[in-house]
């Protein structure tokens, strides 16, 4: 019966992704469906939805990213509130974005991406300096996202008004201003990544139960070692495409946990409901207020929030 | 034969040595308890044979080979531990335990015998009918005895348990320590810390009192659980009679005559 309830649930689940990915392809500035496009034979109506599908694929890919990365995150640091953001990440990413937003260099993905995996390795080595202890790691973390934010603030210290406007689009996760031209390289790259962490979902399910709990199952170092790095570098490949898109990573594998706690559930399930979040989310930005578009970021933590106080207030033994 | 041979160890953390033991063996089959006051040093050693904490010095061996020699995932098959569970998931009983096997199946999956051993263990610690239930949801008896099932999903060669039955009633703490028994006459070799010295006393072949980080008194129940030595070892006084049915000696504190 329980089983069957699963099933159930999983069928529903996949529908209600489809139903948001249609409609994500048929809304936007101009007013094509997706029907449209594909019975008429109207060339710009192809094109149009084209442009949008790759809209619609970013979005899917970062949502699926994030949600993953967090899963790992919160297996890895034993704690529900770690998400892909609290290494340090977005901090490094935004202090390279925003040097290179504001000296005009135009490589701002690059620039993020090695800000985000600086930080990654500052933090990687510390983590193994404290032999992956938890809460330490969090705190070094939390450091030096300080540490970073005021490298930010420093920088807009300087800055003229219109690059810092830009800088704070940016930060705050848009979708629009990602570079479609590496598309393939990001789904590909995020693909393999997410793909790698299903071989460990067994090796997360002890590592959630504690540390000691990890080594006395043969969990050794280097297995942590490498499920923070596939996790570290997705997330700061995506925070280099997108901007920092905040809480999918932490309430998507929040709300799956709820379901089932397995990763062999938790990990696929995120990675779909996460990339159908941001798919939503981004979709609302793009048609409330059109024709001008509401960064993702502000919409995942504006509903995000919201729906974790519900989630929260309703079920209160999962968190 | 035996199972576990220290040498010289030191151990301690942050580079300061709480626990000193120049020479100990632990054989095949022994059924061990460890006691002493809080703090002397028992958990430390227990993490030595997890593998929890490596020695700052000297050397331990299992069956003859040097532990730091055997890689943790083939160590993990031989030896299981149970120790309270940091973080309470919402997983299923069944697929608690059979994170167990882990060891066993890191890349393959679980295999028939797997779910087998899986299946012995449940019987064995009666826990068959919380098969669906999450871990969220059980007693503390129901949890203790499931993750005794876990460990020994995982092996039954050598298990290791911190305190197993310290905060359950005695109905669950008997109904714990026969499983350790009947384990024990099966071959399996058993080493728990305890703080009942009554229960050690009753259960174990061979009790190691620790104090102060080092080895107080080693042997069996009815020649070390004297009034002297558990005098000396918690520093209170105390009576020593002997249970009429197993013979084995058991322990009464008297009251307002802890030595400062």
């Amino acid at each position: 019966m329980k089983k069957f309830s699963i099933i159930i649930s999983i069928i529903l689940v996949c529908t209600g992704c489809l139903l948001i990915l249609a409609i994500a392809l048929s809304t936007g500035a101009s007013h094509i469906t997706l029907l449209q496009a594909i019975t008429g034979t109207d060339f710009v109506a192809k094109q149009i939805i084209m442009l949008r599908f790759l809209r619609v694929l970013m979005a899917f890919f970062v949502g699926a990213a994030l949600a993953v990365s967090g899963c790992i995150f919160q297996a890895l640091l034993k704690n529900p509130l770690a998400e892909p953001y609290t290494l340090g990440v977005s901090g490094g990413a935004a202090f390279g974005a925003s040097i290179a937003i504001i000296t005009a260099s135009g490589a701002v993905s690059v620039y993020a991406f090695i800000g985000g995996v600086c930080t990654v390795v500052v933090i990687f080595f510390i983590a193994k300096a404290m032999q992956f202890h938890p809460t330490a790691i969090i705190l070094a973390g939390i450091s030096l996202g300080f540490v970073l934010s005021s490298g930010v603030l420093l920088v807009f210290a300087f800055a003229k008004p219109d690059t810092i406007h830009k800088t704070l689009m940016w930060l705050s996760g848009d979708l629009s201003m990602a570079h479609y031209e590496h598309i393939t390289l990001y789904c590909m790259s995020i693909l393999v990544l997410t793909t790698m962490t299903l071989f460990f979902h067994r090796h997360l399910d002890i590592i959630s139960f504690g540390t000691g709990f990890a080594t006395t199952h043969g969990i050794s170092t280097v297995h942590i070692a490498i499920l923070f790095w596939i996790a570290s570098l997705a997330t700061s490949i995506t925070v280099a495409a997108t901007g920092i898109i905040g809480f999918v990573g932490l309430i998507v594998p929040h709300a799956v946990r709820s379901i089932k706690a397995n990763h062999a559930f938790l990990l696929p399930v995120s990675a779909i409901a996460g990339g159908t979040t941001l798919v939503l989310a981004d979709t609302i930005g793009r048609s409330i207020v059109m024709p001008y578009e509401i960064p993702s970021g502000i919409i995942t933590g504006f509903f995000g929030g919201i729906f974790f106080l519900i989630l929260l207030l309703t079920r209160r033994d999962t968190v | 034969m035996s199972l576990f041979e220290f040498t010289n160890i030191q151990a301690g953390y942050r580079k300061i040595p709480v626990l000193d033991i120049p020479r100990c063996t632990i054989n095949t089959g022994d059924f061990i308890g460890i006691i002493g006051p809080n703090g002397a040093g028992k958990s430390t050693l227990l993490k030595l044979l997890a593998r929890i904490l490596t020695p700052l010095s000297g050397t331990i061996a299992y069956k003859k080979q040097n532990i730091t020699t055997i890689p943790h995932t083939v160590y993990a098959t031989q030896v299981s531990s149970v120790t309270d569970i940091e973080r309470v998931l919402p997983y299923t009983v069944e697929s608690f335990i059979a994170l167990g096997r882990f060891p066993h199946a890191t890349v393959t999956g679980l295999k028939a015998h797997d779910y087998k051993a899986i299946n012995e263990a449940m019987q064995y610690c009666n826990v068959q009918h919380l098969q669906q239930k999450k871990l969220t949801e059980l007693s503390s008896g129901e949890l203790q005895r499931v993750n005794i099932a876990r460990a020994l999903a995982q092996s039954t060669e050598c298990i290791l348990l911190d305190e197993p039955v310290s905060h359950l009633d005695i109905h669950h703490a008997i109904a714990i320590m026969d499983i350790l028994r009947k384990l024990n006459q099966h071959g399996s070799t058993i080493i728990a810390i305890l703080h009942d010295i009554n229960i050690a006393s009753e259960y174990c072949s061979r009790i190691i009192g620790v104090k102060d980080g080092k080895i107080f008194f080693d042997g069996k129940p009815q020649e070390c659980i004297t009034y002297q030595n558990i005098e000396a070892l918690f520093d209170c006084v105390c009576l020593v009679y002997t249970n009429p049915i197993s013979g084995k000696p058991y322990v009464y504190p008297v009251p307002e005559h802890v030595k400062q």
